[in-house]
């Protein structure tokens, strides 16, 4: 979690929508989540096919109905069949639209869904260093933002979009079908809506981008601040903050103005343009009716039928700004689902067979960032069995010789080996379900107090997990819980005690019951007695298995069997603790440091009897 | 509903922008429909009466109104846009001011990330609605309305049935708008578990991966997401019938239009067929508003439960307030004495009242210049002791004086000058090292921001860097280590110059000889300053000139180490459990 020694470089590489990708790759792909039920997309064309030929059908409908007004052989009876005719396909146009629209919607809350369940699957995938680069909270909220906007657009524009292009194309069919010269005249408008557009995506698409990149630095300012509204308040920094929060949200209000602006002006001019279309053709189309070319209801159904045409074009770029930032957020989702795990298993790698616990460092070096060793020819052996303590200043590679056992991230050079199996050979997943791990943080889920131990081992029976509960010293506290094992942990145990965690996180451990142990002290105090229980808890959790235990208290590690004293990245003192008393070096020093010569009283005391036991 | 007239109150000052926006959503509705009204006289006295002139003439007519129009829709989406933004702008400015005039106490009830989302996610959510609801909202009813007087004028007999239109696709919206708005509560819970099993998933995620559970972790956000969808889909599916059903109605009309100029124009009335051509055209000219309508509708829903949430927090009352009779405090006559009288603590709940008791009968004076260690157990009441001397809540029973005087007699502002704390939560801001440091007294030197950074041990890896002081913090400054980022945060306190220094946890992450060297440079820098030292490590306040050892709230024993040592069995029993029986050091392997 922590990159010891970083210096302060502007190296945050956060997930960022790269700009490179176009516009069309993230729309495509994203179409791609929409149309993966074939039957459904097919379904869905065809009836908004249907529901947009319908449409364009009824101008022709309309218009024959006035040929039928004008003509002078007309009479009711012959307006009668058209009249029929618009509310027959009035109902099909009921029909198709609620199937198509309905089964867009569909289709539209599918895709949501597989996005949100891919994007959570590769996240889980995805190496701890991912997470390093980012906080949580940045990456959530980045997350749920991203699919929110897609949302959006996936509630009403993008069956808007779909349906502006179904329509474009059937109209234009039509129109081609009614008179060819009006046609002409009618696509004439084409180039120049494709020329705006594209002059007009010039100008949005950047000023979006700076927008994205602006709302990206406000959230990130935002999200920091609010983290650490405490700090800003006990040390009475609220109006510079305030001021200064002020300043990039006003910056960023001028920069969205713009962009939203560019965007959202392609729909009045696109609508001007139809205008103008629709001007012209009614002088060519009056022009050819008065020349006698054409009939009088062939202009009345071209000029609906220009309108029809035009239209989509026009409501497509009405919701221009929200295409856009669709666009954008899917770019942002898509590169998370691009990144590559760091630590992947070899082709066709085995599983590791049953471990009894062996565990050799040949000569590891390590880094987080190439260039910044933090591990320096590491080499040690670990026998079946054998307690290990490690100890050392914060920052010295503890943590990291742990991440590195449980191949969270992999070497630079050496080798690691579990009973003579290089850990980079085999399955990431077989290892590591024969390591059971105790992290400093007791993380516990919004579960039952049961699935949270079974959490460690798939289908232990009941059982087990009371059985090492009652190992783990919890038995006692989880039978006093108001539903004991059923009790459900809200909000990740805050209704359960600090200490209480630890020892879930204990038990947890214990049902995994493999054969390598690793424990990452709590920094966290509790009451001696359930210290105690703890202390006692862990003794039976290690009993039998090779036991890597980082210490933040030298007490825990004393009865070790072999101390390995870690710092600036290498070891530099190992043995018992009594061989490294006797060495007087660092951990010596370690050690006596936490009396600050205080230690004659203590002896004082060590001579009263009873003093301790 | 309530909250969206709320919203519109802002609006005030701005209002005639509004309708003059309006105005234009209006005037380039009259546009659009002119020119079908223009087009029909063309067709009757132009192209029906074979007149290329008179063709013309309209056809210059229908481009003054097509240019007119976008005029007017050009004016009505900046303002628009403008409103939109503005009221973001605005929105946020109001969140994040109100989040400044926060206590303790109501940043705890809010949670950061969801102050984060009101700020972004329901923030947007208002923006967009606030734009669709200028250009789009009123487009589809003044298009109607508007339709409604041109009928009336061109085609007063069928004047009727334009207003029986009228009516049925009013009540089909209103039918709609009743669905909608409660299926868009139902989905934000559910939004709200997918968010939940999102966090847990990715805040434990080394738990996922150590014990190989990310199948049961996608399984569990499969079925969170699945509810999610669900709930999502019904807004679409009411959708989906009501736009089809508008047009429906739109044709039912159209027939009638043309039955009825029909009989009309057959009767020999004297019906001009370029009266019901147009007539037909408002209706057609109808249907793009109202297919734009569908898409401002579900935003504007979506966005009236975000303002609700965004009130919810400019609603707040800050629970630390000062009083009217503050008294300024003079930082120069201040010593530093520090007394608890009978001191009650309980955190409030979000009704204001105080949910359990966290702390109970404090009796405690510190002396000016004094050390004083507060241990006890995860959750005893040391640090939420320690935060009320910065008055970051207040107490519920008895008082706290500063020299005497009771804190709530104090400017809270003038407190906090002089009283500095490091929080157990070592914070960082982007920016540079040295921002960081004189973070609470910008006025600090460079010569101060390094002795301090050498107090707190930070000047080794600070110097280490190419910049040094000027050396970029990343955001929450995660290029630092967590011991690092302690030992940063130590120097911001020391900076501040304090009367009273306050060390919550500080050095936890740091090992005890760092810890040791930190407290050591802190004595020399800071004389006569009270220094208040919470600790999880018994060896953080061994050195104290008073220990006071806390247990489920109430204070169990007080003195300094030599004399708990011998008086409080408690302290001897966490002396034992964490530094272990001492004399196994010379007793040597005999354990």
């Amino acid at each position: 979690m922590k990159i010891p020694n970083t210096p302060a470089i502007g190296s945050k590489s956060g997930i960022k929508g790269s700009s490179k990708e176009s516009l069309g790759r993230v729309l495509g792909r994203l179409l791609g989540y929409l149309t993966r039920q074939r039957g459904r997309t097919a379904l869905m064309l065809v009836t908004m096919f249907g529901y947009a030929c319908m449409l364009a059908v009824l101008p022709a409908l309309v218009g024959e109905a006035f040929n039928v007004l004008t003509n002078s052989a007309g009479s009711l009876a012959s307006l009668w069949i058209y009249l029929l005719l618009i509310l027959v396909s009035g109902g099909c146009i009921w029909l198709l639209g609620y199937i198509s629209q309905r089964t867009l919607a569909h289709m539209a809350q599918d895709a949501l869904l597989w996005l949100r369940k891919d994007l959570f699957a590769h996240i889980q995938v995805l190496s701890l260093n991912f997470f390093d680069r980012q906080p949580i909270g940045e990456l959530m909220s980045r997350v749920t933002n991203d699919i929110d906007i897609i949302e959006q657009f996936f509630r009403a524009g993008i069956m808007q979009v779909l349906q502006s292009v179904l329509t474009i194309v059937i109209i234009f069919a039509a129109m081609l079908i009614v008179s060819s010269e009006l046609t002409f005249v009618a696509i004439l408008i084409v180039p120049v809506i494709l020329f705006l557009s594209w002059l007009i995506s010039r100008i949005a698409g950047p000023a979006y981008e700076r927008m994205q990149a602006e709302t990206a630095e406000m959230n990130g300012f935002a999200e920091e601040r609010l983290a650490g509204q405490k700090v800003v308040t006990a040390y009475r920094q609220q109006n510079s903050t305030s001021h200064f929060f002020a300043e990039i949200s006003n910056r960023l209000c001028r920069t969205s103005t713009r962009a939203q602006f560019t965007a959202l002006l392609s729909g009045p001019a696109t609508g001007l343009l139809s205008n103008l279309e629709f001007i012209v053709i009614t002088i060519v189309g009056g022009a050819l009716v008065i020349g006698a070319k054409i009939p009088m209801g062939d202009l009345v159904s071209m000029l609906a039928y220009s309108q029809q045409f035009t239209a989509p074009l026009s409501q497509i770029f009405r919701i221009y700004n929200q295409i856009l930032g669709a666009a954008a957020g899917a770019a942002r989702v898509f590169s998370i689902l691009d990144e590559q795990p760091s630590v992947r298993d070899r082709e066709n790698a085995p599983a590791l067979p049953t471990i009894r616990g062996g565990v050799v460092f040949d000569h590891v070096d390590f880094s987080y960032t190439p260039g910044r060793t933090v591990l320096r020819d590491n080499d040690f052996a670990a026998l079946p069995g054998q307690y290990f303590g490690l100890c050392g200043p914060t920052g010295a590679g503890k943590s990291t010789i742990i991440n590195i056992l449980t191949r969270y991230y992999d070497l630079e050079h050496g080798q690691i080996r579990v009973d003579d199996t290089a850990i980079d050979s085999v399955q990431q997943d077989s290892l590591r379900r024969q390591i059971a791990q105790v992290l400093q943080e007791p993380f516990l889920f919004s579960d039952t107090i049961l699935e949270n131990l079974r959490y460690a081992r798939e289908g232990a029976t009941d059982q087990e997990c009371i059985a090492a509960a009652q190992q783990a010293n919890a038995d006692e506290f989880i039978q006093r819980q108001p539903e004991g094992y059923q009790t459900t942990l809200v909000d990740g145990g805050a209704n359960i005690s600090q200490g209480q965690r630890q020892m879930l996180t204990i038990a947890r451990a214990m049902v995994a019951n493999p054969h390598l142990l690793i424990l990452d002290e709590a920094t966290s105090n509790v009451d001696t007695r359930t210290e105690k229980l703890i202390q006692e808890g862990l003794l039976h959790l290690s009993q039998g298995k090779t036991s890597f235990v980082i210490a933040h208290r030298l007490s825990t590690i004393r009865g070790a069997d072999q101390i390995l004293v870690v710092n600036k990245g290498g070891i530099i003192e190992r043995g018992t603790h009594a061989d490294l008393m006797a060495q007087k070096g660092f951990y010596y020093n370690l050690f006596m440091s936490q009396f600050r010569g205080k230690l004659a009283t203590v002896t004082g005391l060590a001579a009263e009897p009873g003093g301790a036991s | 509903m309530k909250q969206i007239k709320r919203l519109l109150a802002i609006y005030k000052p701005y209002w005639g922008w509004f309708a003059l926006s309006q105005l234009m959503v209006l005037g380039a509705v009259f546009a659009t429909l002119l020119l079908p009204a223009i087009n029909g006289h063309l067709i009757n006295n132009g192209v029906l009466a074979k007149n290329m002139q008179v063709i013309i003439y309209y056809a210059g007519w229908m481009l003054l109104a097509a240019v007119f129009g976008v005029v007017f829709d050009i004016v009505s989406t900046v303002i628009g846009v403008r409103f939109s933004e503005q009221t973001a702008h605005y929105l946020r400015k109001r969140i994040f001011d109100k989040v400044q005039t926060m206590s303790f106490g109501n940043i705890d009830r809010f949670r950061p990330s969801d102050l984060l989302v009101r700020l972004t996610s329901d923030v947007q959510n208002v923006k967009m609605a606030v734009l669709q609801a200028i250009t789009t909202l009123f487009q589809a009813p003044f298009m109607l309305l508007a339709a409604l007087v041109l009928v009336a004028i061109q085609a007063p007999s069928l004047f009727w049935i334009m207003l029986v239109m009228l009516v049925v696709i009013g009540i089909l919206l209103a039918v709609y708008v009743k669905v909608v708005a409660p299926a868009y509560i139902a989905r934000q819970k559910k939004l709200d578990r997918v968010n939940q099993v999102l966090r847990e998933g990715l805040a434990g995620v080394r738990v996922v991966k150590a014990f190989v559970r990310q199948p049961f972790e996608n399984h569990r956000f499969d079925s969170a997401a699945k509810e999610l969808r669900t709930a999502s889909i019904i807004p679409q599916l009411t959708l989906s019938w009501l736009i089809p059903t508008v047009l429906l109605a739109l044709f039912l009309g159209i027939d009638a239009i043309l039955y009825f100029g029909g009989t009309k124009i057959f009767s020999g009335s004297g019906f001009q067929v370029g009266e019901v051509l147009a007539a037909a055209q408002y209706f057609i000219a109808c249907i793009g508003p109202l297919v734009m309508l569908a898409v401002a509708l579900p935003m504007i829903t979506a966005a009236s439960a975000s303002i609700e949430r965004i009130f919810r927090v400019l609603d707040d009352i800050a629970d630390v307030q000062d009083r009217p009779d503050v008294r300024p405090l003079d930082p120069q006559a201040l010593r530093g004495r520090i007394a608890f009288e009978n001191v009650s603590f309980g955190y409030l709940d979000s009704a204001g009242k105080p949910s359990s008791t966290v702390l109970e009968g404090i009796n405690l004076v510190v002396e000016p210049g004094q050390t004083v260690g507060f241990l006890g157990t995860t959750g005893s009441g040391k640090s939420s002791l320690v935060n009320l001397i910065p008055r970051f809540y207040d107490v519920i029973a008895g008082r706290i004086t500063l020299d005497g005087v009771d804190l709530r007699e104090i400017p809270q502002d003038d407190l906090r000058k002089s009283v500095g704390i490091c929080l157990q939560e070592a914070n960082l801001f982007s920016g540079t090292i040295g921002e960081n440091i004189k973070f609470g007294r910008p006025e600090a030197t460079d010569d101060e921001i390094l002795t301090y950074a050498r107090a707190a041990d930070a000047s080794g890896f600070v110097e280490a860097i190419p910049e040094q002081y000027e050396g970029r913090v990343a955001r929450r400054g995660t290029n630092f280590s967590g011991g690092q980022r302690q030992r940063l945060s130590i120097a911001r306190a020391l900076t501040l110059k304090p009367k009273v220094l306050i060390l919550d946890d500080s050095t936890s992450a740091c090992d005890v000889s760092t810890e040791a060297q930190i407290q050591d440079a802190i004595k020399d820098q800071m004389q006569g300053v009270t220094q208040l030292l919470v600790a999880q490590r018994i060896s953080t306040v061994i050195t104290a000139d008073k220990i006071v050892l806390l247990e489920h709230g109430r204070m169990v024993a007080e003195g300094n180490h030599e004399q708990l040592l011998v008086s409080s069995p408690l302290y001897r029993e966490i002396y034992d459990s964490q530094l272990g029986s001492g004399m196994v050091v010379s007793a040597g392997g005999g354990a």
